[in-house]
């Protein structure tokens, strides 16, 4: 810009919008406490407004910078990690509880993604993107994503291998009811074939609370 | 309509077919709906907004790139430097307007407008030389005769003949 104040200004206004993004985030923490996802989701999108596209070098110089990377992968390819990321990836991982709560699987999907792009190592988009997965349909995919989480995060075997139980009930019963439908298909065709796609019941099973909470 | 607020506190009022071009703002309004409070973008001007505006109104309900497009149709348009006569009118600005475009354009998530600006940026590079190219971005030679005497060996191949 020609406006030479705004750009002596781009620290401090860097450190206000990324204050501005922690607030919004703890306000979306909150609202998803007490039940309002909606809300939630509206704070915790206002908040990657603030903090996407921040200038990284403005970041630097007011001391956001990167630290030194965690042991297990200090082997050269450490990325420069700022405080930006880590927040992101937090708000990407709670972004994807909510969207879970509202049975909006694609976008739990997209989310917990999205935070594993900034930390393969984040087991709960892990597990959320599991489940999302399992819950639209893709057993295998489900499957394979939580067993990922199972040998890879001890903590959370337990509640990954009790996801997998469950999808796989759901997955079954669709099975077995897919195969009651199809049994005797030919016979059936030949007489008359209207009763074909009767008493098709979704199973009901209770949902994992391991998707309840959010990161502070 | 939905309501945008820019980094300098001006508003603007967009139809949200238009304003949905950008990835960023259409995930927001799917996952919350509108409202009459104004979305901030803190992180672009209303200069530089009121050109992506112009940009998404002319492409409206032209069909998004999918998240999980095609390989082989990303390969060709990552390849090809073609613009459109509409878009090169466009991004005919100055320079310091051209990257305020390409950052909002990826701030935003609007893939169509990102190339643009990529492609402009390429077509300004090529066939230029080393010292032209410096001379363009405004950017000091801080290799020693040695180091540039290697690396101009080393990229011989790759010379325009």
């Amino acid at each position: 810009m020609s406006d030479s104040s705004h750009i002596i200004d781009i620290p401090s206004t860097t450190a206000h919008k990324l204050a501005t993004a922690k607030q919004k985030k703890d306000t979306a923490d909150q609202a998803y406490k007490i039940g309002n996802v909606k809300d939630a989701l509206k704070s915790y999108h206002e908040a990657l407004m603030y903090l996407l596209g921040l200038d990284k070098n403005a970041l630097q110089s007011i001391g956001v910078v990167s630290k030194p990377a965690s042991a297990d992968d200090a082997t050269g390819k450490a990325k420069e990690r700022t405080e930006v990321d880590d927040i992101l990836e937090k708000i990407y991982a709670n972004m994807s509880a909510c969207h879970l709560k509202n049975e909006n699987y694609k976008r739990a999907i997209e989310t917990a993604d999205k935070a594993l792009a900034n930390n393969e190592k984040n087991y709960k988009a892990m597990f959320r993107k599991g489940k999302a997965l399992g819950e639209l349909g893709f057993f295998e995919k489900a499957q394979k994503v939580l067993n990922d989480v199972k040998t890879q995060s001890p903590a959370d075997a337990a509640a990954a291998e009790q996801e997998i139980a469950r999808l796989k009930v759901i997955d079954d019963e669709k099975e077995r009811v897919h195969k009651k439908k199809m049994k005797g298909f030919l016979n059936k065709a030949e007489k008359k074939g209207n009763n074909l796609f009767e008493g098709e019941t979704e199973p009901n099973v209770p949902k994992s609370s391991f998707i309840e909470e959010v990161t502070d | 309509m939905v309501n945008l607020t820019t980094s300098d506190d001006v508003e603007f009022k967009v139809d949200r077919e238009v304003v949905e071009r950008s990835v960023l703002i259409k995930n927001m309004l799917e996952d919350v709906g509108e409202s009459e409070q104004a979305i901030p973008l803190p992180n672009v001007s209303s200069s530089v907004m009121k050109k992506v505006l112009e940009y998404c109104e002319h492409h409206r309900g032209e069909p998004l790139p999918s998240a999980d497009a095609d390989q082989s149709q990303d390969e060709t348009r990552k390849r090809t430097t073609d613009i459109s006569e509409w878009d090169q009118k466009f991004i005919t600005v100055d320079q310091e307007m051209l990257f305020e475009i390409i950052l909002a354009a990826n701030y935003l998530d609007i893939k169509s407008l990102l190339d643009v600006g990529c492609k402009t940026v390429a077509n300004m590079i090529k066939g230029k030389t080393p010292e032209e190219i410096r001379k363009l971005f405004n950017i000091v030679n801080d290799f020693t005769p040695e180091e540039e005497a290697q690396i101009k060996k080393e990229n011989e191949w790759a010379e325009d003949r």
